[in-house]
C-alpha cells in the first residue's frame, strides 16, 4: 500500500489581490483526503521505501534533507519537489529506481487532480506522464500560436520570423525531449495514422530530422496549420 | 486545477445549482401549487436571500480576479515554457494576453450582465412575495388562486440563473486549446 508524506514547513499561497491565503500543506492534505488517502508529515528520521510517495516544498528542505529524498528516489520512492519559482527539471530518471519530479506548485495541484480515488503509486507516474504529454502538446500549440498570430507590431513580427525559421529556439524550450517524446505526446498511434496531424509531424521532422521521415526535412512548417490541427485534435480530447 | 478554477466550479455547481437554484425550485413548486403550503414560508425567502447574498459576493470576487487568473501569462510559469528567455517570453505574453483580453472582456462583461440581471429579477421576486405574504388568505393556498406575477418572476429568475451558469462555464477557459481556439485566427482545416 502506498504511504504518502508531505514536507512543507513554511509558505502561504496568496492571491494576487491578497484577498485570500491558503496554506499549501493544508491544501495538499485536503486534496489527498478528497482522493481517499491519508498523508503524514515527513521528517528525515523516517526511512522511505519503494512504496512511498513524498511531496516536498523544495525551499524548506535543508541540503541534508534534499539529499536524503533524492537518495530515496534513487532507491525506489516517488518524490516530488515543488516550488512557486522556476523548476528546471520536470523529471530526473537517471540512476533512479523510483521517480524524482521537479514541479511548479500549480503543476502539483494539476497532477493530483489527475489521480483516481485511493490511488496507488503507479497512478502517480501514469498521471505524471499524462501531465507531461498535455504540457508538451500545449506548448507546441502555444508556440505555434505565437509564431503565427498577426501582431501588427514590427518588432514582434521580426521575433515571430525568428521562431518560424530558427529551430534552435524551439529545441531550447524542449530541451531534454526528442522527436519520439513529442510523437508519444500526440497519442499512441503510428505516424501513418496521423494524417489529421500532418503539419504537426512536419514541425517535429523539422525540429528533429529523422532518417525514416517521409517528409522533406527542409520544408518549413506552416505554424497556423500546426495550431489549427492541434486545436482540432486536442480541443475536446484533452 | 488552480484555486481560482476550483472556486469557479464550486460557485457554479455547489452555490448556484445546489443551493440557490434548489431553494428557488422549491418556491416555484409552491407557487405552481405543486406543493401545498400556506404561501411561501418566510424562512424559505430568508434561505433564498442568504444564498443570493453569498452567491453575489463570491461571484463578484471571482470576476474581479478572473482576468489575472485566466490570463495566458500563467502558461509561461510552467515547464517547458518557463525555459523561454525573458525577451521571447515578454513578447509572447504581450501578444497572447492582448488577444486574450479581446475575447475574455466580452465573456466577462456578459457574465457581469447575467449577474446584475439576476439581482434585478431577484428583487422583483422578493417584492412580489412580500406582497403575496401581506395579502395571503387565512386558508391554505390552492392552485387556482396562485399569484401568477410571483410565479413569473420566479421562473424568470430561474432562467437568468441558468444563463449565469452557462456564462460561468464559459469562464472555464483555462484549457490552453480552448483559449487558443478563441483568440486570433485559427485556420480552419
Amino acid at each position: 500500500m502506498t504511504k504518502i508524506f508531505i514536507f512543507d514547513e513554511t509558505g502561504k499561497q496568496s492571491s494576487k489581490n491578497g484577498d485570500y491565503t491558503i496554506h499549501r500543506r493544508d491544501t495538499l492534505i485536503s486534496l489527498l483526503a478528497n482522493k481517499g488517502v491519508d498523508a503524514k508529515l515527513w521528517d528525515n528520521a523516517l526511512k522511505l521505501d519503494s512504496n512511498c510517495f513524498v511531496l516536498a516544498h523544495k525551499n524548506d528542505l535543508s541540503t541534508y534533507q534534499e539529499t536524503a529524498l533524492i537518495q530515496s528516489a534513487e532507491s525506489g520512492a516517488t518524490v516530488v519537489f515543488y516550488s512557486g519559482g522556476k523548476m528546471l527539471e520536470p523529471e530526473r530518471t537517471t540512476k533512479t529506481k523510483g521517480h524524482l519530479y521537479y514541479l511548479h506548485w500549480t503543476s502539483v495541484l494539476e497532477l493530483l487532480s489527475y489521480l483516481p480515488t485511493s490511488f496507488e503509486l503507479e497512478s502517480v507516474n501514469r498521471a505524471f506522464k499524462a501531465y507531461k504529454n498535455r504540457h508538451l502538446v500545449n506548448s507546441l500549440a502555444i508556440l505555434s500560436s505565437c509564431a503565427s498570430l498577426p501582431s501588427g507590431n514590427l518588432w514582434i513580427s521580426e521575433r515571430q520570423k525568428e521562431w518560424q525559421t530558427t529551430k534552435i529556439k524551439w529545441l531550447e524550450v524542449f530541451h531534454g525531449y526528442d522527436r519520439n517524446d513529442l510523437l508519444m505526446s500526440l497519442g499512441p498511434r503510428s505516424v501513418s495514422d496521423r494524417s489529421d496531424l500532418s503539419e504537426v509531424i512536419t514541425l517535429l521532422d523539422w525540429l528533429w530530422p529523422s532518417s525514416d521521415s517521409e517528409i522533406n526535412i527542409d520544408i518549413l512548417p506552416d505554424f497556423s496549420k500546426v495550431l489549427a490541427q492541434l486545436v482540432a485534435h486536442f480541443g475536446l480530447a484533452i | 486545477m488552480s484555486d481560482w478554477e476550483s472556486k469557479r466550479r464550486r460557485l457554479n455547481h455547489d452555490v448556484l445549482k445546489n443551493q440557490f437554484l434548489q431553494s428557488l425550485s422549491r418556491i416555484i413548486r409552491i407557487l405552481e401549487g405543486r406543493i401545498e403550503d400556506n404561501g411561501v414560508p418566510k424562512d424559505m425567502c430568508q434561505q433564498l436571500s442568504t444564498a443570493w447574498n453569498y452567491l453575489n459576493t463570491e461571484a463578484q470576487k471571482l470576476l474581479d480576479s478572473a482576468e489575472d487568473e485566466m490570463s495566458p501569462a500563467t502558461w509561461f510559469l510552467q515547464y517547458p515554457l518557463n525555459q523561454l528567455n525573458m525577451v521571447d517570453r515578454a513578447w509572447m505574453e504581450t501578444l497572447l494576453v492582448s488577444e486574450f483580453k479581446l475575447s475574455s472582456d466580452l465573456t466577462l462583461s456578459e457574465t457581469r450582465l447575467a449577474l446584475s440581471d439576476i439581482d434585478l429579477s431577484y428583487r422583483k421576486l422578493l417584492l412580489s412575495l412580500a406582497l403575496l405574504e401581506n395579502n395571503k388568505p387565512k386558508t391554505k393556498t390552492h392552485p387556482e388562486v396562485i399569484d401568477t406575477e410571483a410565479l413569473n418572476y420566479a421562473l424568470e429568475l430561474y432562467n437568468k440563473c441558468q444563463q449565469l451558469s452557462n456564462q460561468l462555464s464559459k469562464l472555464s477557459s483555462q484549457d490552453v486549446m480552448n483559449v487558443l481556439s478563441k483568440i486570433g485566427h485559427v485556420t480552419s482545416i
